[in-house]
């Protein structure tokens, strides 16, 4: 693969991995700011992105 | 204090060869379960900014506290409902009603209510006693991942159920009537119909043929299995986990770690088998049942790929929205595809590239050795479509680089030398009879090599301009056949003589396809002439043509440019009222 492995690779969402419901009620709304809005966002497309696979297993 | 989510190096390089070892698996779960927390969360803050939002059931807090409470007793059962794959398709649904994206012929609090159908299933799976007000959509009540109740005699479309009760014991009390299960909630009852559960050796699965957001799209009504559907599955599921976890033990971990949910759905037509995943569906799978059990490892692989893929773009960027229209050569579609598409399509086939290499292993037939043969060239050739795209960012581009070494590594695997040709070939053909649906020649050079061909004169050397792409708008009226007969003769000589016998049996099937899948290419090129001549835009025929003259150099020019053959083809008839022989007008266009 592409040279050294650095340093990990950060992401957009936040870590709720380890937070109860209640927690996640909680939680500054901020911090929740960059994950939903990516989401959000794509929510606001026209369409759900689903992904069909009908050409190449044409098993007859 | 919250942080984002980390994603190492390895993991992201070990998912790019198309793999992913259990580690970057298990990471992918724990950040789906993060991205359904916060799609929770919004859904509530978007709902509660909207006091109207719930119409006649408790405000959507209540539910999240019934779910809360749910998860302090036993967390445990309550987890796989949080990051139950439906569960997060619901949500963007209901992002999308909240923001006014979609349409949905429910009313907003019914749509908003199956919050309060995840909590009544969390309170019955943890034992709680609990009472909840619950939406009723034609006359039923899903409580996810745990069953339907079937509300007696309610006439309108929509309408209130009081959910309730407490260890081994649930009613569902609507306007009319009411549904009352004691004991075994896991098996069918009066009214009430139980969630399906698949288990295999390290499986066990969801078998959900109730959820009306199953689907992915809109609201789907349910489907109920009978007995003999669920044991077909269930055999199908127990014969296909044995074979992943004799023959491909990387890919049963790997799907035993994610792969949580199918979903039965009819197949997309005779002998065709429907598979599909969605963006936001980590681990789920809609699928026909396969007819054997390679099938369905294979259809398992393909879509966990893009499920893999999906819950990667969750975290980081691959590409950029650059505004641009750009489409591109998929090798797996007729149509020119997006980027999105194009990595999306490319990563799938990279898996099931991996599946038959290792599949051949144990299936030395040539069905498996040419599987693999056309997906690691198909997808290959792909790859270094992407590669080129300036779209990708410098982590997409990464994630090619680590395609494509897998992929060269396989290409320089041996497969026997006819059933390579055999693969390359059927690449060829689809490639070109692409090019002649969505490509158009430089009209300017047309008309200069017809002038050329009716003064008889040597094909002048012009700079040949790069030809336009204009997408076909309607699915093609004349379509390839001809991978398909390759595939039925290679897996199944007794289905493909049935086939021969019948060809109706495999639509756009002529004559001529069946000289060339049978060996006898000189019949063919005679059939392929005659359709030509017939039909000048057929463009099966031209590339068919050419995949039959492969070996001269007509046939190169018909597979590599069969768009520029055709057109000048045409011009030369408009010009002079007779059409020129196609083989020597191709022999003269050649392919520099």
């Amino acid at each position: 693969m592409m040279g050294t492995p650095a340093a990990d690779l950060e992401t957009d969402l936040a870590d709720l991995s380890e937070l109860s419901l209640a927690q996640v009620r909680t939680t500054n709304g901020s911090v929740l700011t960059g994950s939903v809005a990516r989401l959000v966002a794509r929510t606001e497309r026209a369409v759900h992105v689903v992904l069909e696979n009908s050409v190449c297993r044409d098993k007859r | 204090m919250t942080r984002p989510h980390q994603l190492a190096r390895a993991d992201f390089d070990s998912l790019a060869t198309g793999g992913g070892g259990p580690n970057a698996i298990r990471h992918l779960v724990t950040t789906n379960r993060s991205k359904h927390l916060a799609l929770l969360r919004a859904v509530l803050d978007s709902a509660e900014a909207r006091p109207d939002s719930h119409g006649p059931l408790a405000p959507p807090g209540a539910a999240w506290d019934l779910l809360a409470a749910a998860q302090r007793d036993r967390p445990e059962v309550v987890e796989r409902l949080l990051r139950h794959p439906v569960v997060a398709v619901w949500a963007v649904h209901a992002l999308r009603r909240l923001h006014r994206a979609t349409t949905d012929p429910a009313p907003l609090w019914v749509a908003l209510g199956y919050l309060h159908c995840v909590a009544a299933a969390a309170a019955v799976l943890a034992g709680l006693r609990f009472s909840l007000d619950v939406p009723v959509a034609d006359g039923a009540v899903v409580l996810p991942t745990v069953g339907l109740a079937r509300v007696p005699h309610v006439r309108e479309r929509w309408a209130v159920a009081t959910a309730g009760g407490g260890p081994g014991r649930l009613r569902v009390r609507g306007p009319t009537g009411t549904v009352r299960v004691d004991g075994d909630l896991t098996a069918d009852a009066d009214g009430w119909w139980a969630a399906h559960r698949l288990r295999g050796p390290a499986a066990d699965l969801l078998l959900d043929d109730l959820d009306p957001f199953r689907g992915f799209t809109g609201r789907l009504p349910p489907s109920r299995l009978s007995e003999d559907e669920l044991a077909r599955w269930q055999t199908g599921l127990t014969e296909t986990w044995t074979l992943l976890t004799e023959h491909h033990a990387e890919t049963a971990a790997a799907l035993a770690t994610g792969l949580t949910v199918l979903v039965p759905r009819p197949p997309a037509g005779p002998f065709q088998p429907y598979s599909a995943s969605a963006e936001d569906a980590f681990g789920c799978v809609a699928l026909s049942l396969p007819p054997t059990a390679v099938d369905f490892a294979a259809t398992f692989v393909h879509e966990f790929q893009h499920s893999k893929l999906c819950a990667l773009l969750d975290l980081v960027e691959l590409h950029r929205d650059d505004g641009s229209d750009s489409r591109f050569y998929a090798p797996w579609r007729d149509d020119p595809r997006p980027l999105g598409g194009l990595l999306q399509g490319t990563y799938s086939f990279v898996g099931v590239a991996g599946f038959w290499r290792a599949q051949r292993r144990v299936d030395d037939t040539p069905l498996a050795h040419f599987e693999f043969a056309h997906w690691r060239e198909q997808t290959r050739r792909a790859a270094r479509t992407l590669r080129n795209a300036p779209a990708l960012t410098s982590l997409g581009r990464r994630f090619v680089a680590g395609m494509s070494e897998q992929l060269a590594a396989w290409c320089a695997e041996p497969v026997p030398a006819d059933v390579l040709s055999t693969a390359r070939l059927a690449a060829a053909d689809h490639h070109a009879t692409w090019r002649l649906r969505h490509l158009r020649p430089d009209r300017e050079h047309v008309a200069a090599l017809a002038t050329a061909w009716l003064a008889e004169r040597a094909r002048p050397l012009l700079p040949e301009p790069q030809p336009t792409m204009i997408p076909a708008t309607e699915a093609p009226d004349d379509p390839t056949p001809r991978t398909t007969l390759v595939r039925a003769s290679l897996a199944d000589p007794d289905r493909f003589a049935a086939m021969t016998a019948d060809p109706r049996t495999v639509p756009g099937t002529t004559e001529a396809d069946l000289a060339l899948v049978t060996g006898d290419p000189r019949s063919a090129a005679d059939g392929y002439l005659d359709l030509v001549r017939d039909r000048p835009d057929h463009a099966c025929a031209w590339t068919g043509l050419g995949h039959a003259l492969h070996a001269q150099p007509a046939g190169a020019a018909l597979l590599h440019r069969p768009e520029l053959v055709r057109a000048v083809h045409r011009e030369v008839q408009l010009r002079c009222g007779s059409a020129p022989d196609p083989v020597r007008l191709a022999a003269w266009i050649g392919v520099t």
